[in-house]
This record gives structure tokens, sequence and C-alpha cells, in this order.
């Protein structure tokens, strides 16, 4: 028997594709948001150390990189890990990495920053 | 750009994400991609582009063309650079006398709308989508009369393929 009902499945599966419903609930949704503006958002200069970073706050967390990098620049330059440190902004762990660490000038010569 | 022009924008754009969330999922189901990708992966890889389109966003269109035409591109680019495994291989005919409800018989049509070429794809699953010949003739540079045309034909081989099977 053949089943000739190609026009059925043709609206089924338009009704099926036009009937998904985001499942992200309106803070899932905001949070993904916040990622990418963070990730795309044009870069603003540190003041101080003229690291280019995302967003005015994480210029600010730049700043602290930089006076953290003073007060323990062995700790930042020698090594011992791969510079990764992790701070929580708004609610959210980040980690930024500081691959090359902070010249005890506080001139951070990389500066990167992930959303996890 | 200023601060608070900057703050403006990004309010926008949260709006925007919030009104065309359906759509955006929608197509991300819909441009299956391969077993290691989520749906979630590609939704933020879709809420990337808008973002970085935003600015061009000039209103030349309808918002929801807009964020339809962003979204397909970029699940066309993912497919291109992560494959398109589970449905590059030829699709299987289910057996209509075990699929009482249609769901494989959908699901067999679907994936041979995914075999068409690029730009036949698109049209179809346009339309699918629920747009019109003249939206869609907008959003690939082509007459609404062409389109027409076109959906006709790739309907019809569609169908031909379909029932040979079924």
């Amino acid at each position: 028997m053949k089943y000739n009902d190609f026009d059925q499945q043709w609206r089924a599966l338009s009704d099926d594709l036009q009937s998904g419903r985001c499942p992200m609930t309106d803070t899932e949704l905001d949070r993904e948001v916040r990622r990418v503006l963070w990730n795309n958002e044009p870069r603003v200069e540190c003041k101080k150390c003229k690291v280019k970073s995302r967003r005015a706050w994480h210029v600010w967390i730049a700043a602290a990189a930089c006076v953290a990098a003073v007060v323990l620049p062995l700790a930042l330059r020698s090594g011992a890990d791969d510079g990764i440190r992790t701070v929580k902004v708004d609610g959210e762990q980040v980690l930024f990495a500081c691959n090359t660490g902070c010249s005890p000038d506080g001139t951070i010569e990389t500066f990167k920053t992930y959303l996890r | 750009m200023t601060v608070n022009g900057h703050n403006e924008q990004e309010r926008a754009f949260r709006e925007l994400v919030r009104r065309q969330r359906d759509l955006i999922w929608q197509v991300c189901r819909s441009y299956r991609l391969n077993a290691a990708w989520e749906p979630q992966d590609a939704f933020h890889e879709v809420l990337m582009a808008l973002w970085r389109d935003y600015g061009s966003f000039g209103g030349r269109s309808s918002e929801r063309t807009w964020v339809y035409r962003v979204a397909v591109n970029t699940m066309i680019s993912l497919k291109r650079r992560i494959g398109n495994q589970p449905t590059a291989d030829a699709p299987a005919a289910p057996d209509p006398s075990t699929d009482p409800d249609g769901d494989e018989r959908r699901h067999y049509l679907h994936q041979l709308i995914d075999t068409l070429d690029e730009r036949d794809h698109g049209i179809v699953m346009a339309h699918l989508h629920g747009f019109s010949n003249s939206e869609i003739a907008r959003m690939i540079g082509l007459t609404a009369a062409h389109v027409s045309v076109l959906l006709t034909r790739i309907k019809r081989k569609l169908r031909k393929l379909y029932e040979d099977e079924i």
C-alpha cells in the first residue's frame, strides 16, 4: 500500500519546525546574552596599563591584575602555573589569563579573558 | 559611541533576543549538526553572529527576516566548518505500517530536504518556517516569482523521492 501523504507530512513538518520553543528561562537567556555581549563588545583600553579589555568593569579587573602583579610579581612570572586567575563577576565564574604576567612596572603585555 | 549609547544598544539587543528567541531556537534545531553539537551551542553561535551584525541592521528588512537570515547563515557556516555527519548518509525510508503517527515519515522528509543543495535547501526551509515568497526572495536576492517557480520545482522533486519510497 502506498502512503500518498506527502502534503500532510509537509504541513506537519512545517508546523513542527515553527512550534519549537526556546527552552531557556529568561534568566538563562539573559546570562547567554551577557556572555555574548561580554565576548564581542568593542574593546576599551585600561588607562593605567593600556591593556585592552572588553568592558569598563573588566578594565578594573585589569587594573587589579596590575596591582596584584606588582605585589606578587614572582607568583605571576614564575611559571609555577599558567598565569590563569579565577575571579567572580556578576556571580559568573570568570577565568582571566595573564599569559606573560605583569612586568614590575605594571604593564601587562598580553591579557585575555574567558568566560567559562 | 558613548557609554549610554552602548548600554542602550545592549538593552535593545537583549530585547530583540527575547522577542526572537523561539525563531532562533527553531533554526538551530532544524539545521541539524553532528552529534557533538547541541542546539544550545548553535544558539550561542547565532547570538554571537547577531550581535556582530547588529550595528549594521538598519531596519531595511523586518527584524524577523534579518534574524532568520543571520541564524541560517551561521548554521550553514557551522555545517561547513564541522561537517554534517548525521544527514550525510542517504536517508532510509521508514516502514509506514510501523509508523502510524507519521513521525518517522516526517523525519524522512526532513532528511530528504537535507540532501538538497544549499540554495534549494534554504528556500524550502524558509518556506517551512513560514516566510512568504516575497520575504524569501529578499533574503536571497531573487524575485518572488522566481522563488515561486523554484519552490514548485523543488517540491515536485521531493514529492517524487518521497512517494517512490513510501
